[in-house]
Order: structure tokens, then C-alpha cells, then sequence
């Protein structure tokens, strides 16, 4: 097994680790080269084997981060990982990757990290230390004699990682929590009652044709956001004639409501109710195919006119409802959301699992395939955590990528009960709530630098590499357990490996044994893992013995209720360090770098509130003070807040910045899974008299009828009298360019784009878009070449009720043929090369911005400022990118440099460039597919096909720009 | 009403003139040092600018062009009357023109050098500027002929060099009478060197007429040309509010309007001060006035035909866009534009008003506001409403962008203030043209 251990001879493990720490790095193998920036330039006497300057290297890897992973392609240029995307051949994500998991970047050049392991001195500040001190102070402080009760809290972790953490937990007689802010408890036991399984299975919507959704954002943060957006993708697509139909359920607009056909503006905690009501509709006409079960023993005082009065939504609506999702062919309904997370949430997913059962459509509940997130520990285990701290009991908690002082509500007095506890040791490479309180931190290396697998759902198994040498002498969690393992009493017990490689190769060995194993272990590396979906055998049965009696409390619905939602950008607050994310515009309302409170604009006019006025937000258990973003896509009764900011610790970024809404709620209070309840109860909003503006990008939401983002009619989609696209024969005073070899065009579906921002992330990670901070977004001087612009109108439903229609529509530089920017430029600092792309020549530009006057999309940007990046977060930065100086014009070139090395490529091997060979940045991170690029001059290709289809338009055709750039319109259901 | 006999006026304007010349007066340095101190604010601000980056001036996407190209065009606009005063007058043999052109003509020559600081504070890149000229180089880099801008380049140095010249050509017999006359080496050598050698004789006088009159033809298609190219800043570009044919005329008068303001705002202050009320009479203040109304309506009917053009095209982003000016979020500075440039001015038809000082200055000046606000109306409410909804944004000028104005005005100022005690601030030799000359037995000193 261990062929290389006796060639170390008398090398005991801690030496050999302390020296492997002090030549920088415990794990290289992958990438060679220094990723340090070098002060002096000297050519490799002997250059390392795979890395060609100039050439970047792709390596597979993971990245571990709950609740599934994302597997990832790195993109890493001499010795530097520069770029994120996703790996095609992982059947969960399939190619996509959100902003957030490209931003780990930012979390790997974080200038914020801990360089090396601290320890609190005796003068109780934390100072640094050796590696080889540390793990000593650490494995002497696991050695003494303990009376106390001693915890290990991680995150959800899966894998090797997990087994091996059990192992060390069980050897210092530690109880283990797996920590996370969003575990979505309440699914996993109502599946128990239900099935008998306590798991979350993968719900198959791409197999719908019907899917209904009771408050899950599955397009954000629910789950498996990439997964389902893929999913999502080919359920909502038009096939055979129609297309799948998507109704959400939510007191206030998610992007994944954005997308729905129907969104229902539901009370808050009432879905259980609407559920019911839908079943007890469905049985009452007898619609179901097979038998309702007993569970709800009162489903019979759910009638329409009762679930009407309790949701707030019409009858009709219901009705309606409750039709369609019984005479679809195939439906789901799903539920379980973080943000409509109430004390019912339980029942509510029992009860749409009865609502599937009895529609037949359980086949779409894919166990076999279930999400290991299913694992993580009930927030009750925190709450007995936390009462055994503050009674003094707790001799020594570790802590791992788990920050519960930022994420539990203040009123638990977290941070209290942790500075009860003797001593607290953190694996956490940044000093965020949790680490900065700790007596050691032990940083962990980021999940770039270090070996490890990941497992996100049962059957794939992610395997975690190196890409680059790690920054910082620091050692992975994995390599710091192997390394005093052995140390530790009992000392019988024994780990065999010397690191946590040869652990992890031991533990692959041992779940697959593969014939060969260095050639499995290759492919695995290759191909990001094992990456298997086996086919789902339904082999479950619907048990049905569980009985609830459904108590309605009267006062619902009259106080003004505060959910509280999961941030798509920060999800639990983890992403508030990375200044890309806190830079990407908030999908719906465009904020940045802060906090909102989300107030139905109804509402805000009766209690005086502007946007941008500062307002008290308070419930008995405390008060947040935000500024006010007015929607209409919101219920009156509903406010709500996104988590994400407020954090006092966590690095430059994120400290000081917005509010934390978890201090709102009662951590004490739980759900009927034990969990907590994010949509809270009663709440009440203050104006504080003070204003300011709103930092937003957008201003303007209406289109002003100007047709920017269109729309078209299923039945005209599908309508056979084919009729292409308008094309008038244009007359042109202009002449035509010649474009002798390729004319790039782009085509961007709007039905299939989703506004996730994966895009906009992607273009600042690949073109070197510089970050400009809060208070120059608030000036107008947001520098992203990409922009996600929506636009929102209130539309009378055609059941009655109000419709928010949200539009969303990327926009980048539309490289016209008719280029209004060229012509005004008195440099030809921009100019129109032989393959259509409008260029700029940053060296020539002297900053007129007449260019940006000119255009009519307004997608040029202007460097008001030198923007420069902190060491080491400079180290991302494309060095086949220019960084533009300050007063120069840029925006989006096609990724001009991506077709340059492609052409290149195929330039050296002798043949033409191949039909979707050129990928550029925005298009390679897209979940939906929904970007298109290739030759307009191939008669074959791809994208000229699609811009004859009847769904293809231009923007603002008649200015006759002829931009390259077209887009395919959202279809929309008819609506009679 | 005036201070001396109508047949000493003759002989009284050498020494009037002289006395403009003398050693400045306690009061002027007061104002010279209080002026400096705002330009040395304003070089400060440019500084800062430039260090710091462009960002410090207020500009918010799409709103790119704002304080400063507005400024640049007002300076210009104010640069148009004194041409027009020197050069077009001339030819047309208004009389009115004689005692006030010397003072146009020096703002013409100041306003353009202040003009062209503008496009230059303006660039994201200021000290690459000298790249927008067609300049032989190895890079074998060039210029777009295309570009307006580039136009613009041409048709304000050209200005400039015209109106110079044309400056200096028509002082050069006043020079040589204060050469004559002047005290102090170093004066004498001074005004000797820039009357070049002037003597006065008969030839020298039909050379120069003929040549004045020469200069008057060249200059006077560049009243009409200069601001025809800077308002094609704007015509050749396709935003709504600026994309349209009226624009050079509208400018071109818009500038003559506001040209003849500034000159009043200049001539009231120095007819009192230096005590000129024999050569800049009221007949002088009545031609301008009158120029003023038939500027003024040229100018309110382009504002009220761009809104009937808006709406008769059918155009929905014009249309949107005037709508948007009248009644949007920079609606105050519409209606002041609308009330200082279309209403005020119209008190000029009564005489009473004309002849009233107070009130003319008033008027001038609220004229000025209003033409600095139509510039800035057209500029930033256009662009900050153009095509496409999501990029609308609002734009507001920095205290960097204001200082760099004040400083503009305090530039201008200064060269003022030093040319009125250097140079003859009334033409001599054309205002005798117009005045009776005295009989031999009234005695003169003008022999």
C-alpha cells in the first residue's frame, strides 16, 4: 500500500511535514512554477515540464462548498489559477458554475488570509507561530486530561475529509456537529415520515412538464443551483409544440420567481395551507390516481374558499392550480425553501409529498441519487451545543469552515458561550466571528492548493486537486490531523499514512478498488472525479401512518411578517469577502455592498418610506437599521431581508458592511424539524428619518416601451407557418464591410437565461474588470462590460390578480456594424477590425468618451480612477488581458484574445477553425446554455442558424447599428 | 448729458485712453489679486484632477460630458460676437460698432483662449492631447477626419488665429498713438516693438484699410463656421436631444446672443469706471440691445420648434426626451434656461429698459446664466436620457468641476484686467472716423 514510506527512512512524520512546510507546501505535484510575483526576470535554466509560458494548463478539481460542491475547471497560467468554469463532463452541474464558486479565486488570493498559525499569547492577542509549534501546542492541549465535554463543529463535510474527522473526533472523544446555516432539516425528516428515508432526494424537474413551487429558489441557493438551472433548462424549453410551465409560490420575488410562467404571491407561512387546499381540491373532484392519505386528519376543512381566505389568493388561482397540476402529464410539485422556512415547514413538505403520491408522481424523487447535505446535523444539536457551552461544560471545541458566531441569531449569545469554553482551536485560513475568538487557528489551505475529495451527492465523488503551489506555507486540515494523529492517546489507535495524499489514495483504493489504480487515479484527476448518476430505481413506498391535525392560528396574516432570504452572491455570508460577488449587482434589485430591507412599495407609501430612508427593523429579539428598497413584486404583509452582510470580523471586505437579519429572529424558536424559523414572526418597521441613496446600478426599471427585452407568444413559437425572422432588404448609405474570414456574432436566449450573474463574474475574472467599491457604484461608475438589466411592469393577471412581469437581459457591447462609437473617436482608439468586432486600442484612447456618448447601448466603461488590487488578489489578474490605465475608455471585446489563442491553435495544426472552438469567458460559465458564439460568415455554424430563427432580434434595430449581438425572446404562455 | 462739449470729444479721446493706461489704481490691483485668487483655486482643481483621476469631476454613467464640454462651449459662444461686432458690423458699416469692438474683439481673443483650455481639462488623458493633432509621426498614427471632435480641433485654432490677428491688425494705429505718447523707457520700447514702426502716413493708412478689410471678409464666415462645427459635437451624433439639423444655426445665434450679453457685462462696469460715457454712448448699448432681441427670438423659436420637431416626427426617443427636459429631473434648469434666454430678454423692447444701465446689466447677466444653462441643458439632460432605460443616470456636478469654472471666469478676467490697463480698450483711430472733427480756431492738441 505505502510503497514510498520506507524510502524515507528515519524521517519521523512531524519532521517530514515541518520540512515539507518550510520549502512551502505540503502537496505539489500538479503545477511547478512559483506563483509569487518575482522581482527580477530570469530564465528557467532548466524550465519545468508542463508549464509553457504563455499556454495555460486546465486542471479538474472541486470545490467544497455546501451544500453540493462544485466541480470546476481551473484555468491556471504560470504557476496562477486565473480563471473558474465548469466541468461539462459533471452530470450534476453539467458545465455550469455559479459566480460564487468562481469567486473562490478571490478567496484564494484573499489579501485577508492567515498566512500562518496563530495562537492567543498571554497577553491575549493572537500571535504568529511556526507550523511545527502549533501543531504541538495543539496535539499537547488533545493529550491533556479532559473533564469536559469536547466538540469538533464543521461544516457539512463529505468525503475522506468526513470519514477522517470522525476518526480524529472519536479519538479525542469529541462530539461532532456538522454546522450548516441552511441544512434543510425539515425536508430530510418530513422524507423520513414519508418514506422512510432520511435523505433528500434529487428532484427530477427536467422530467416535468408542470412543476410547482412552494417558496424553493432552486435557481439560487436552494440545494443545487447549478444542477437545477440545467434541469430547469430543459424542462422549460420548447419541445414537441409546448413547453414545461413553472408556477412559484413565494411572498416575495426570487429570481427563480422572475422566471416562473405564474408567480402567486402567497401569504407568508401559509404554503402548508395552499398544499392542502390543493389536495383537498384534487380529491374532492377526484383528480388524484391514487388514494389520498389520511395524514391531514382536518384536509377536509381546506376547502377552496378557506385556503383562498388563508393565502390571500383567489380562488380561481387555486382552482386553477390544482387542475393543471393534476391533468399534467408528468408535475411536481417541490417545497422546502430556506426563506418560507416557518414552524410548519415540516408538514408543508409532507404535505407536497402527498401531493405528488397521490398525482403519481413520485418517479421524479430520485433517492438513489440523494444529496449528502442530508447529513448535516439538526439545528437542535447546535442549540444543545450551545446551552452545554454557556453552563460551562465545553473544555474544547475545533472548529472548521464554520462560522455559527456570525450565523446564529445574537439573541443565542453565541459568542458568550464560546468565550466560556477553555479552549477553542479554528482550522479557518481568514479571521472571521468564529476564528477570531479561537486560542489557536490552524489555517487551512484553500481548496486550490490542497488534496481532497468531495462527495455532493451519493454517487459523485469529486477528487480535489492542487492546481497551483500554495501561497502560503500553510497546511491542509488533512495533513495537520495525519501529521499528530499518531500523537495523539490512545496511541494504539493508528493512521498508516504519512500524509493525507496517501490517505486519500488509501480511502479511493479502498471504495473503488480498481484494477489499475494509478490509471483510475489519472482519469479521476482528469475528469474532476468519479462522476456517476446511476439510473433511479423507484423503490419506495408512500407510508402513510404519520397523522397531523392542522391548527390554523387566527392571527395570521395580520402583523407584518420578515422573511429572511438566502443570498444568491453570499449565500450564508461566506461570499462577503470577495469583492466580485459583493460587486455583482443583486439579481433583482441591482444593490450593491450593502444591506436592504425589502418593502412592498403599497406598503411604503402608507407608512411615508422612500427608497434609500434609513428604517428601524425590529422583532423582540432585536433590531437591524437598513435603508428601504421598494418592490411591487412583493406581498403588503411581507418584508424581507437578504442574509449575507453585517459581519464584524471576516477581513477588509467584509466587516462593517450592511446588516446581519439573523439577529432578528428567535434561535431559540423552532420549526416542527427542529429548525429554524427564517420566516419569522411578527416584525415592525420604523422610519428613522434618516436618507441616503441606495447604491444600485439600475434606475430605471420600466422599458419605457422601448421593446429592450421581448417577449413572444408560445403559440406563435410553435406556429408552423414559418415565417423567419423581420428581414427588410435595408438600404444602407453606408458601405458594406468585407469580412473575408470571420464575422463573430453572439446570440444570447432569453428564455433560457435565468439572470444567475455567472456571466458578469466571468467577464471580471477574465478581462480584468476592476472592482470600484460601494460608493463609486453610487456614483455611476461601475466598471462591469457585462450588465444583467432587468425590467419589471405590473401586469393585470389573466386570473385577476397582479402579475409582476421581470425581464432580464444581458447586455454587453453589441459590436455593431454600424458602430455609432467608431466613427466620433478622433484617435481611432476604437476602431472596427476585418472580423467585426469593434476593438479598443487602450494605448491610443485620450479619454473624450465621445464614444460612449454615442452609443446607443451605453455599454462602454471609463477608467475614472486607477483601480489597482491589493497583493496577492493582483495574482488573478489574465495576463493575456491588459489592465487598462485610468482614463482610458474599454468594454467588451468578444474576448478577443480567446479567438486569438484559438486561431492560433488551429493555425498550428494546419486546418480551420472548428464551428463553437471559441468559447469566451461568459459564455463558458453559463448554466442554461444560453450563450451562443461562432462565425456569422460560416453559413453552418451554430450561431448563423439561430439568428434566423423567428425568436431572433437586435436591439434597437431601427437605428440600423446592426449589432452582432442578437438575442432570442422569451417565450411567453398565451395568455387569453 | 455728457461731461464734455461735443467738439472736445475729439480731442479729449487720446487722453481718455491714456488714462486707462496709467499705474493702477489701488482698487484695480484689488480686483487683479482677488481674481488670481480664484484662478490659482481653479489650477488647483485642474491639479487635483489630474492626480487623482478624472472621477473627482462629477460625471455618473451614461452622463459622460458635463460641466466641463458645457463650459467649452460657452466660452466659445461667447467668443462669436466679437468677430461678429469687428468683422461683420464692419462690412456692414454699423456705426454702433466703433467705440465697443476693441472690447469685444479682446473678450473674442479671451474667450477662445479659454475655450480651449476645456477640451483638454476635459480628457481622460489630458497630457495626450496634442495626439488629436495630425502631426507626422514614426507609429504612423493619425488622426479620424471623421471624428467632430476633430473638426472641432481645427475650426476653434483656427478661430483663435484669425481673431488674434484680427485683433492685433486693428490696434496697431492706437498702439502707435500711445507709443507716441507714453512715458518710461521700457513702455516706449514696448509700444514701438507692437506698433510695428506705424507712422501714420497716407500709405501706410490705404494699405491698412484695404487690409482690415480683407481680414473683415476672412473673419466673417468663421462667425458662422465655429460654432456650426461645435454644435456638429453634437448634431453628427445620434443621441435624442442632440441628433438634429437645427443645431448649427440655433448655435450660431444662440452664440451671437450670448456674446452680445458678455459684451455688455463687460462695457457697463468699464464705461463707468473709467469714466467713458463720450465714446460708449447709448447708442452703442441701444444697437446691442436690439441685436439681443432678434437673437433672443431666433433662439426661443429653435427651443420651442425642437419640441414641435419632437413630437411631429414621431421620433419616440426625441419625443421622450423633450418631455423629459420640461418636466424631468433637471426641469429647473430647463425653465430657468427658458425664462433667462426667451422671456427676460424681450423687456428689451421697451426703450425705457434699454436705457436703464441697472436693468441692461441685470439682463445681460441673466442672459449669460441662461445660455450656460442651455449648453449644459442640451448636453447633460440628453445624455442622461438616451436610448436604453436600464443604463438612465443622473448626473451632478462635482466641487471639483465648479472650482475649474470659476477658475475659467477668473482666467478670462485677468487677461481682461490686463488689457484694459495695457491696451487701448477703445479704438482711437475708428471712433475719430465718427466724431466731428474740431475747427482749427477751436484749438486741439492733435496736430
Amino acid at each position: 500500500m505505502n510503497k514510498d514510506k520506507e524510502k524515507k527512512g528515519t524521517l519521523n512524520r512531524r519532521d517530514f511535514l515541518k520540512a515539507l512546510t518550510a520549502i512551502g507546501g505540503a502537496a505539489v505535484v500538479s503545477s511547478g512554477c512559483s506563483p509569487e510575483p518575482l522581482d527580477k526576470l530570469v530564465s528557467y535554466a532548466i524550465p519545468p515540464e508542463d508549464v509553457v509560458p504563455g499556454i495555460p494548463n486546465y486542471y479538474s478539481t472541486v470545490l467544497p462548498y455546501s451544500p453540493v460542491g462544485a466541480s470546476v475547471v481551473v484555468k491556471v497560467r504560470e504557476g496562477r489559477a486565473i480563471f473558474i468554469s465548469g466541468n461539462k463532463l459533471d452530470p450534476v452541474s453539467n458545465g455550469g458554475v455559479s459566480s460564487e464558486a468562481q469567486a473562490s479565486l478571490q478567496g484564494l488570493y484573499d489579501p485577508d488570509r492567515i498566512k500562518q498559525p496563530l495562537f492567543r499569547n498571554n497577553r491575549g492577542d493572537l500571535s504568529p507561530t511556526s507550523w511545527g509549534s502549533a501543531l504541538e501546542i495543539f496535539s499537547n492541549r488533545l493529550n491533556e486530561k479532559e473533564s469536559k465535554n469536547r466538540y469538533v463543529i464543521t461544516d457539512n463535510t463529505t468525503g475522506t475529509l468526513d470519514e477522517l474527522l470522525t476518526k480524529f473526533s472519536d479519538k479525542i472523544g469529541a462530539k461532532r456537529i456538522k454546522f450548516e446555516t441552511f441544512s434543510f432539516e425539515h425536508i430530510t425528516a418530513a422524507n423520513e415520515i414519508s418514506f422512510g428515508k432520511r435523505l433528500i432526494p434529487t428532484y427530477k424537474i427536467d422530467e416535468t412538464d408542470y412543476l410547482l413551487s412552494f417558496g424553493v429558489d432552486f435557481l439560487e441557493t436552494w440545494l443545487s443551483p447549478s444542477e437545477y438551472q440545467s434541469r430547469f433548462e430543459k424542462m422549460h424549453s420548447v419541445k414537441d409544440h409546448t413547453k414545461g410551465k413553472f408556477v412559484q409560490v413565494e411572498p416575495k420575488l426570487t429570481l427563480t420567481g422572475a422566471k416562473a410562467d405564474d408567480w402567486v404571491p402567497a401569504k407568508p407561512r401559509t404554503n402548508l395551507f395552499l398544499a392542502l387546499g390543493i389536495i383537498n381540491h384534487i380529491k374532492i373532484n377526484r383528480l388524484n390516481k391514487k388514494t389520498v392519505p389520511n395524514t391531514f386528519t382536518n384536509l377536509s376543512e381546506f376547502t377552496l374558499e378557506r385556503t383562498s381566505n388563508l393565502t390571500g389568493i383567489s380562488i380561481e388561482s387555486i382552482e386553477q392550480i390544482a387542475n393543471d397540476f393534476a391533468s399534467s402529464k408528468s408535475s411536481l410539485a417541490i417545497a422546502g425553501g430556506i426563506a418560507s422556512t416557518g414552524e410548519d415547514q415540516l408538514k408543508t413538505v409532507v404535505a407536497v409529498n402527498i401531493l405528488n403520491y397521490i398525482t403519481d408522481n413520485l418517479d421524479k424523487y430520485d433517492f438513489d441519487n440523494h444529496y449528502m447535505i442530508s447529513n448535516a446535523s439538526n439545528y437542535s444539536e447546535i442549540l444543545k451545543f450551545r446551552k452545554d457551552a454557556l453552563s460551562g461544560n465545553v473544555g474544547l471545541l475545533i472548529t472548521h469552515n464554520a462560522n455559527p458566531v456570525y450565523n446564529l441569531s445574537n439573541s443565542l449569545e453565541f459568542k458568550n458561550a464560546l468565550e466560556k469554553i477553555d479552549y477553542k482551536v479554528s482550522f479557518s485560513s481568514t479571521l472571521d466571528e468564529t476564528s477570531e475568538l479561537s486560542d489557536l487557528i490552524l489555517p487551512d489551505q484553500h481548496s486550490l492548493e490542497q488534496w481532497g475529495d468531495y462527495q455532493g451527492k451519493k454517487n459523485s465523488r469529486y477528487l480535489m486537486q492542487p492546481v497551483m503551489k500554495p501561497l502560503y506555507g500553510n497546511l491542509s486540515i488533512g495533513d495537520s490531523i495525519v501529521s499528530i494523529y499518531n500523537d495523539l492517546e490512545p496511541k494504539n489507535q493508528k493512521i498508516e499514512e504519512d500524509s493525507y495524499l496517501e490517505y486519500l489514495k488509501n480511502s479511493w483504493m479502498s471504495i473503488y478498488s480498481p484494477t489499475s489504480f494509478k490509471s483510475f487515479w489519472n482519469q479521476a484527476l482528469k475528469d474532476g472525479g468519479v462522476l456517476n448518476e446511476v439510473p433511479n430505481k423507484v423503490d419506495f413506498s408512500f407510508n402513510t401512518s404519520k397523522k397531523f391535525t392542522i391548527k390554523v392560528d387566527n392571527d395570521l396574516g395580520k402583523k407584518l411578517k420578515l422573511c429572511i432570504t438566502p443570498n444568491y452572491r453570499l449565500y450564508d455570508g461566506r461570499g462577503a469577502n470577495k469583492t466580485w460577488l459583493q460587486e455583482l449587482p443583486d439579481l433583482l434589485t441591482t444593490t450593491v455592498w450593502d444591506s436592504w430591507v425589502e418593502i412592498n412599495s403599497k406598503l411604503a407609501e402608507k407608512l411615508n418610506i422612500i427608497e434609500g430612508d434609513f428604517v428601524d427593523v425590529e422583532t423582540d429579539y432585536g433590531k437591524v437599521t437598513t435603508q428601504a428598497y421598494l418592490s411591487k413584486a412583493m406581498r403588503p404583509d411581507t418584508i424581507s431581508i437578504s442574509l449575507g452582510q453585517g459581519h464584524t470580523a471576516y477581513g477588509r471586505y467584509a466587516k462593517d458592511r450592511g446588516v446581519n437579519p439573523v439577529d432578528l429572529l428567535d434561535g431559540e424558536s423552532v420549526g416542527d424539524a427542529g429548525n429554524l424559523n427564517w420566516c419569522s414572526g411578527e416584525v415592525s418597521i420604523n422610519k428613522t428619518g434618516n436618507w441616503e441613496k441606495l447604491v444600485k446600478v439600475q434606475h430605471s426599471y420600466s422599458q419605457d416601451n422601448r421593446d429592450i427585452a421581448q417577449t413572444i407568444a408560445l403559440s406563435e413559437v410553435v406556429d408552423h407557418h414559418d415565417h423567419h425572422g423581420e428581414h427588410h432588404a435595408e438600404r444602407d448609405m453606408y458601405r458594406e464591410y468585407d469580412y473575408f474570414i470571420h464575422k463573430w456574432g453572439m446570440n444570447i436566449d432569453l428564455d433560457k437565461c435565468t439572470g444567475c450573474g455567472a456571466c458578469v463574474t466571468a467577464c471580471y475574472s477574465e478581462n480584468n474588470v476592476p472592482v470600484v467599491g460601494k460608493e463609486q457604484v453610487g456614483n455611476g461608475r461601475w466598471m462591469s462590460w457585462l450588465t444583467l438589466e432587468r425590467f419589471q411592469t405590473e401586469e393585470e393577471d389573466y386570473l385577476g390578480s397582479v402579475r409582476v412581469d421581470t425581464r432580464i437581459i444581458p447586455q454587453m457591447c453589441q459590436q455593431c456594424e454600424n458602430a455609432p462609437c467608431e466613427p466620433v473617436c478622433p484617435v481611432f482608439a476604437t476602431y472596427h477590425n476585418p472580423e467585426g468586432i469593434n476593438v479598443m486600442v487602450y494605448s491610443r484612447c485620450v479619454g473624450t468618451r465621445y464614444c460612449s456618448n454615442n452609443c446607443s447601448y451605453k455599454v462602454r466603461r471609463f477608467n475614472w480612477f486607477k483601480y489597482e488590487m491589493p497583493e496577492p488578489l493582483n495574482m488573478q489578474l489574465n495576463p493575456d488581458v491588459t489592465v487598462r490605465s485610468r482614463g482610458v475608455m474599454e468594454k467588451c471585446n468578444f474576448c478577443l484574445h480567446r479567438i486569438t489563442a484559438a486561431k492560433d491553435v488551429a493555425k498550428d495544426e494546419d486546418r480551420k477553425l472548428r464551428d463553437g472552438e471559441v468559447v469566451t469567458a461568459c459564455q463558458s460559465v453559463c448554466g442554461s446554455n444560453a450563450i451562443i458564439f461562432g462565425d456569422l460568415n460560416e453559413p453552418n455554424s451554430e450561431i448563423s442558424k439561430i439568428v434566423e430563427h423567428k425568436r431572433s432580434y437586435t436591439l434597437l434595430a431601427e437605428l440600423n447599428t446592426r449589432p452582432s449581438v442578437s438575442y432570442l425572446k422569451k417565450i411567453e404562455w398565451d395568455r387569453t | 448729458m455728457s461731461q464734455i462739449a461735443e467738439k472736445d470729444k475729439y480731442s479729449s479721446l487720446n487722453k481718455a485712453v491714456m488714462n486707462m493706461l496709467t499705474r493702477p489704481s489701488f482698487g484695480w490691483w484689488a480686483i487683479f489679486i482677488f481674481d488670481l485668487i480664484f484662478l490659482a483655486f481653479g489650477i488647483y482643481c485642474f491639479i487635483y484632477q489630474v492626480y487623482e483621476g478624472l472621477g473627482v469631476a462629477g460625471y455618473s454613467h451614461p452622463v459622460l460630458w458635463g460641466v466641463y464640454i458645457t463650459d467649452f462651449v460657452f466660452w466659445v459662444g461667447i467668443a462669436h460676437s466679437g468677430t461678429l461686432i469687428s468683422a461683420v458690423l464692419f462690412l456692414f458699416r454699423a456705426k454702433f460698432r466703433m467705440s465697443i469692438y476693441r472690447i469685444a474683439e479682446a473678450m473674442t481673443v479671451f474667450a477662445v483662449a479659454t475655450a480651449g483650455l476645456f477640451p483638454i481639462i476635459h480628457l481622460g488623458r489630458p497630457w495626450n492631447f496634442y495626439w488629436l493633432l495630425p502631426y507626422p509621426n514614426q507609429r504612423g498614427l493619425w488622426v479620424n477626419f471623421d471624428s467632430p471632435l476633430l473638426w472641432d480641433v481645427f475650426a476653434v485654432s483656427t478661430y483663435a488665429t484669425i481673431s488674434s490677428v484680427f485683433f492685433f491688425i486693428g490696434m496697431i494705429p492706437d498702439i502707435a498713438a500711445i507709443r507716441d505718447s507714453v512715458v518710461g523707457k521700457t513702455k516706449k520700447v514696448l509700444y514701438s516693438v507692437l506698433s510695428l514702426g506705424w507712422k501714420g502716413s497716407n500709405w501706410e493708412w490705404s494699405h491698412y484699410t484695404r487690409a482690415y478689410f480683407y481680414f473683415a471678409c476672412f473673419a466673417t464666415p468663421l462667425v458662422i463656421s465655429v460654432h456650426s462645427v461645435v454644435s456638429w459635437d453634437f448634431a453628427m451624433a445620434n443621441t435624442p436631444g442632440w441628433h438634429t439639423t437645427i443645431f448649427p444655426p440655433y448655435f450660431v445665434a444662440g452664440a451671437i446672443f450670448s456674446g452680445l450679453a458678455m459684451v455688455i457685462t463687460l462695457c457697463i462696469p468699464l464705461r463707468l469706471i473709467f469714466k467713458l460715457e463720450d465714446y460708449i454712448t447709448m447708442e452703442n448699448f441701444e444697437g446691442m440691445s436690439k441685436m439681443i432681441i432678434l437673437t433672443s427670438c431666433i433662439v426661443f423659436y429653435a427651443y420651442l420648434i425642437e419640441f414641435f420637431i419632437a413630437w411631429y416626427s414621431g421620433n419616440k426617443y426625441e419625443y421622450d426626451q423633450f418631455l423629459y427636459r420640461a418636466n424631468g429631473d433637471y426641469a429647473f434648469f430647463y425653465w430657468t434656461m427658458m425664462f433667462c434666454n426667451g422671456i427676460v430678454p424681450h423687456a428689451l423692447w421697451f426703450k425705457k429698459i434699454r436705457n436703464n444701465l441697472v436693468i441692461l446689466f441685470i439682463i445681460s447677466l441673466l442672459i449669460n446664466v441662461g445660455m450656460w444653462f442651455e449648453r449644459f441643458n442640451i448636453i447633460v439632460i440628453s445624455l442622461s436620457k438616451e436610448f436604453e432605460p436600464g443604463s438612465w443616470g443622473l448626473y451632478r456636478p462635482s466641487w471639483v468641476e465648479l472650482g475649474i469654472t470659476v477658475g475659467s471666469f477668473a482666467w478670462f478676467f485677468m487677461f481682461f484686467l490686463i488689457f484694459v490697463r495695457t491696451l487701448p480698450a477703445l479704438s482711437i483711430a475708428e471712433i475719430k472716423e465718427i466724431l466731428p472733427v474740431p475747427k482749427k480756431n477751436g484749438g486741439s492738441d492733435h496736430e
